[in-house]
């Protein structure tokens, strides 16, 4: 087979497997179907049966990602239509966004360390919860393998958006603003991503905890990650 | 008939292309203003902030990029797809300390969804939702309606 039927074969596949998935998924409703998690485990399937490496699916994934900055950027449309609830409530997404970031951090690195990992590792860890590009940079500055990050973030996002809204459901956040607002500063663009599917205001919510949490974090990262990984050791 | 109908999705087709264009432009403008003045924000974010501050001056109107911003976030999931694939090149390292990286990432994730949603909902001066009907929006393309939750606040 020639690279473009390669690649053209692989968006086809990635195009079908997800509005396969997104339409049992607003079917069922129910977490093991989350869209990114489902296709991407059909998709690692078929490339692992048919023993095709990543890198022959990779000039796909280029491809499709093209899209990922201006879909970004057309979060701020939700964000415009919600801006009067939004300014209401600054103080209280504040609070929210500031302290789920600091406890992400927190709980991270506590846990890895308590686990026995290595500092790269627990390092590379911390900064999982925000969007990837962020991720990286705090990252690399922090001493972190950058690869290693953008891994976490991906795995976070898939968890975040898988377990997210169904564990906000047990412990009885059911406050559509709450939802988003958590959601998008634990997990991000995927968590949005599945914000959007449960409503506009959670989606507009989590769009701005996502850009809210990605500037604190790089703002305080550089000092406190480092403070944490050492502090009582 | 069928003629008008097939000009008719054209134009739809190419109404959203170019919204869509437009906002990768604004995407770019972000990534350019990053690299300009040193942010420590990703350029993609710094778009978004751009593209919120032109429709709250009126530089921009809604209509501009409606279609296109409605399809865009729609499908936000669908984009990052083939970036979770690549986990699978990570495999090794997941076979060997997969167990506690899970740990890790679950822990924290489920700790950070407590404080942010916890602490945003006891602040929020919203009344307290009696389980409504939180997943009936998009059934309905959620994305140009305008919450009901949200306007009666």
């Amino acid at each position: 087979m020639g690279d473009l039927a390669v690649i053209v074969g692989a968006i086809i596949l990635t195009v079908g497997v997800y509005a396969l998935s997104r339409r049992a998924f607003l079917i069922y409703r129910c977490a093991l179907l989350s869209p990114v998690f489902l296709s991407t485990l059909v998709i690692v399937a078929v490339l692992g049966l048919s023993r095709t490496p990543f890198a022959r699916y990779k000039p796909a994934e280029e491809i499709i990602t093209v899209l990922l900055g201006p879909a970004v950027v057309a979060l701020a449309l939700p964000l415009y239509r919600q801006r009067r609830s939004l300014l209401r409530m600054l103080p209280a997404i504040l609070a929210g966004v500031i302290s789920g970031s600091l406890v992400s951090l927190g709980a991270a690195i506590a846990v890895a360390r308590a686990v026995g990992l290595g500092t790269v590792i627990v390092v590379s860890l911390a900064p999982k919860s925000v969007t990837a590009p962020v991720a990286v940079e705090v990252s690399r500055i922090v001493g972190g393998n950058q690869a290693l990050t953008a891994a976490f973030v991906i795995a976070t996002g898939v968890l975040g958006s898988m377990f997210g809204p169904w564990f906000l459901s047990q412990i009885r956040i059911d406050d559509p603003v709450a939802r988003g607002l958590a959601v998008g500063t634990a997990a991000h663009g995927q968590g949005t991503a599945m914000m959007l599917l449960e409503g506009e205001t959670q989606g507009a919510l989590s769009g701005a905890a996502m850009a809210l949490a990605a500037i604190f974090v790089s703002l305080i990262a550089p000092f406190i990650i480092p403070w944490l990984v050492t502090v009582g050791r | 008939m069928t003629a008008l109908l097939l000009m008719a999705r054209a134009r739809a087709l190419c109404r959203l292309l170019a919204q869509m264009g437009f906002l990768f432009l604004i995407f770019r403008a972000g990534q350019w203003g990053v690299a300009r003045f040193h942010l420590p924000l990703p350029g993609n974010v710094l778009g978004m902030l751009l593209l919120f501050a032109l429709l709250s001056l009126g530089l921009v109107r809604e209509t501009w990029i409606q279609e296109g911003a409605t399809v865009l976030t729609k499908h936000l999931a669908f984009f990052f797809i083939p970036i979770a694939v690549g986990l699978m090149e990570w495999w090794p390292l997941f076979r060997i300390e997969g167990h506690w990286l899970l740990l890790v990432l679950l822990v924290s994730t489920l700790a950070t969804l407590l404080a942010a949603g916890g602490l945003a909902q006891g602040l929020g001066s919203s009344p307290p939702h009696r389980g409504g009907p939180r997943w009936e929006i998009l059934r309905s393309s959620s994305v140009q309606s305008s919450s009901p939750s949200a306007s009666t606040r």
